[in-house]
């Protein structure tokens, strides 16, 4: 997994392959963006595969920006996002 | 230390044959359902955990003895020596693969023959009962039950991930089963702040339609069952299942819970508990080195602390030694196996009844006792039990029951292999013992004597080397093998009727309760266990049996060997001695010291391999004092007193008038 900020730290894109093993880091840099900035965004459009861990930590993202009044938007969901989240049951699309 | 996956699902998987081994054998014996479900379980988690570390050659052929057990166990097939031999050879054929392989390659290539036979017997079973092995249709063979709608909740254990359980594979497993629908509940997950990223906290809710049964869909959570709840509800049975399977589906997993199979365990290498031991065995000689010294210095406030410190590293000795303690029910699963095949090589019958299989022994003996096993139960089957026709001629039952048994007795643990063979043709042992020169020709002998005579080295009355056992490897082997582990083998036999060899093993080989005694300089430590009792030698008694070493205790003669010419100790003999006499294999002899010191914790070492060939000495330990005792083996000790008396005459005659 890779992580790079944007400029104008408001947005994060993330690549590779996203698991229980780097999720402690993505949780971190999520809490970053989040206290960075009142309207960001995830761009998951260079992710390869991802886990339960992983699609478990955008809900809680979801959850975070909800309850701090922030407006977090999901961009470039991938194949392979989408159908882990199918396959899991749970809600795509950041609804 | 690194954590080697690969190493341990080789062991588990070593441990889980074992049991199937065991498992298939007894189904011969009526076939029960729960055995059935034991063999499943135990080929299910050798696929499942195969798969996860890489052995693809296993998973896969597995899979064929699993589809094949899973008929067996709905009922649509049933058990038959067909099916257990079918068992036993693929767990040969896992064998293979689990020595062939290192995990990331499949370098055997499958045994296609034997995918083969175990499919015909999937998919021909009900056909082959006819006699024809029609060509029934596999996928028309499968369930007979109809769809059914079951409701699933399952709510992971937050330590899920962690353990490896993965809900996508799982998800995936149960939608092979027929169409399903998940949702998932994420009204736990926390905001970010306050989540453990590595803790599962979604649960779920899956509708499943399919033709499997609750224990089918049970299977699919079998590695993550455990720790999680699982609800399996059925929703809909618009095609009620058939009779059989309406019980199975009852039966079965009312019973799975209330086992408890798994238990909570830590697998830990051997070596660290051997350190443990080693380290135990420091502390208690630098317990004694303390209170030697604190007496010395006569100082009084050390004496409770001191005393305190020798409970509490008692107690820290036989929790350490209690953790080495395995069943011995481990080692008798291999030999249903063993005498199964062998009697089947050898052209005869017989069943192996075990008794006692959770008699605990320390794992250092357990692993040193499989081989004198094994050359017991061979003599056995070999020498011992007669072919069928013989045995119906005699009014045997036709097939052979060979008993393995492990009891307790005191401090120690009673292993005996007992047949309804022939027995021991004394007449022949005679005939041989004489032929070798290992007795005159006039020799008096008891029976009892004349048996053991099979114990002396190169002894075999067997008339042909077979491939089983006769090449002269017999009974002495298995001697040696059982007095290196410091216990003692014992033989009875009654022509005919049949023979019992029996093995008294020590429960642990570390530490020993001892009894400390002086000659001249010198310090020695008997095995308290077989100590009976201590009594006075007066001079004027040693002079009054005539220079025979006898002496009489109670009414009954106790003959003794004088240590002290033994070991050419120096020193003055005291007036008065001390006789500790000891008990070994239900004889009484005499052991003549200087002085009783009292009871002593002993750490044994061994002596090294120069020191090999002395017998009489089974070991030393190190006192508190830094002086070293040497530990002394009561049944080279009882074999001197033999010894003694056939150069000096008539003495030991005393033996034979019990």
């Amino acid at each position: 997994m890779r992580i790079a900020k944007d400029e104008s730290g408001s947005a994060l894109h993330i690549s590779g392959n996203l698991s229980i093993e780097t999720a402690e880091e993505l949780r971190a840099s999520m809490l970053d963006l989040l206290a960075a900035a009142s309207d960001v965004s995830l761009d998951l459009s260079a992710v390869e595969a991802c886990d339960t861990a992983a699609l478990q930590l955008f809900c809680s993202a979801g959850k975070t920006a909800q309850a701090r009044g922030i407006r977090l938007e999901f961009v470039g969901m991938p194949d392979a996002v989408v159908r882990t989240a199918l396959e899991l049951g749970l809600p795509v699309g950041g609804a | 230390m690194a954590y080697n996956p690969v190493a341990t699902y080789r062991q588990e998987a070593e441990e889980l044959i074992a049991g199937i081994e065991q498992a298939v054998l007894s189904l011969g014996e009526g076939g029960d359902a729960e055995a059935i479900h034991q063999l499943f379980r135990a080929f299910h988690t050798i696929k499942g955990s195969g798969a996860m570390f890489g052995f693809d050659g296993i998973a896969s052929f597995t899979h064929h003895v699993e589809s094949m057990l899973d008929k067996v166990r709905s009922g649509a097939l049933a058990a038959s020596p067909r099916l257990v031999d079918l068992v036993l050879r693929a767990v040969d054929h896992i064998r293979e693969l689990l020595a062939g392989s290192t995990g990331d390659e499949a370098s055997l290539p499958p045994n296609e023959t034997l995918i083969a036979a175990i499919e015909e017997f999937a998919n021909g079973g009900r056909a082959a009962g006819s006699g024809l092995p029609e060509q029934a249709a596999p996928q028309a063979d499968r369930e007979p039950v109809g769809e059914q709608s079951w409701r699933i909740q399952f709510r992971p254990n937050p330590g899920l991930f962690s353990c490896g359980g993965n809900p996508i594979a799982l998800f995936r497993e149960l939608r092979k089963l027929g169409p399903c629908e998940v949702s998932a509940h994420t009204e736990n997950v926390p905001v970010l702040d306050a989540m453990t990223p590595d803790r599962c906290y979604v649960w779920w809710t899956l509708t499943l339609r399919t033709g499997a049964t609750e224990n089918g869909i049970r299977d699919v959570f079998i590695f993550v069952e455990d720790e999680s709840k699982l609800e399996i509800q059925c929703v809909s049975a618009e095609t009620p299942a058939p009779e059989p399977d309406a019980r199975a589906m009852v039966s079965v997993p009312l019973k799975r819970p209330a086992d408890g199979i798994k238990e909570s365990t830590v697998r830990v290498p051997s070596e660290r508990l051997d350190r443990l031991v080693n380290l135990v065995g420091e502390l208690v000689m630098n317990h004694s080195r303390l209170a030697q010294a604190a007496l010395r210095h006569d100082t009084p406030e050390l004496a409770n602390p001191i005393q305190e410190l020798e409970r509490l590293v008692a107690e820290l000795r036989d929790d350490v030694l209690g953790i080495r303690m395995l069943p011995i029910g481990n080692l008798f699963g291999r030999f249903t196996r063993l005498v199964h095949d062998l009697s089947a090589q050898l052209g005869k019958e017989a069943d192996l009844v075990t008794a006692g299989a959770e008699t605990e022994l320390d794992k250092s003996i357990l692993d040193q006792l499989g081989e004198p096993l094994v050359h017991c139960l061979r003599n056995c089957l070999d020498h011992a039990v007669e072919p069928p026709e013989e045995r119906i001629s005699q009014g045997k039952p036709r097939r052979a029951a060979i008993r393995l048994s492990a009891v307790h007795a005191g401090s120690h643990v009673v292993i005996s292999v007992e047949d309804d063979g022939r027995g021991i043709d004394r007449e022949a042992v005679r005939a041989k013992a004489i032929e070798k020169q290992l007795i005159a020709r006039d020799a008096v002998l008891s029976d009892k004597e004349i048996s053991n005579l099979i114990l002396l080295p190169g002894f075999s009355t067997a008339r042909a080397v077979t491939g089983v056992s006769g090449r002269g490897v017999g009974m002495d082997a298995i001697k040696r093998q059982i007095d290196l582990l410091r216990g003692s083998l014992s033989l009875a036999t009654e022509p005919g009727k049949g023979t019992r060899v029996s093995m008294a093993l020590p429960l642990t080989l570390a530490i020993i309760d001892g009894l400390l005694v002086e000659i001249g300089p010198d310090r020695f430590i008997l095995p308290m266990a077989e100590v009976t009792e201590n009594v006075e030698l007066t001079a004027a008694e040693r002079s009054r049996r005539n220079g025979r070493n006898v002496v009489s205790v109670r009414g009954e003669l106790i003959s003794y060997v004088d240590l002290r010419s033994t070991f050419g100790s120096g020193g003055d003999r005291p007036a008065n001695e001390k006789i500790v006499i000891v008990r070994h294999e239900g004889e009484r002899v005499g052991l003549v010291v200087d002085r009783v010191l009292g009871t002593h914790q002993t750490v044994i070492q061994s002596l090294g391999r120069f020191f090999r060939d002395i017998h009489v000495i089974s070991g030393a330990t190190v006192m508190g004092d830094g002086r070293v005792a040497l530990i002394l083996d009561i049944a080279a000790g009882v074999r001197l007193a033999d010894r003694a008396d056939e150069s000096g005459a008539p003495k030991r005659k005393v033996r034979k008038q019990q």
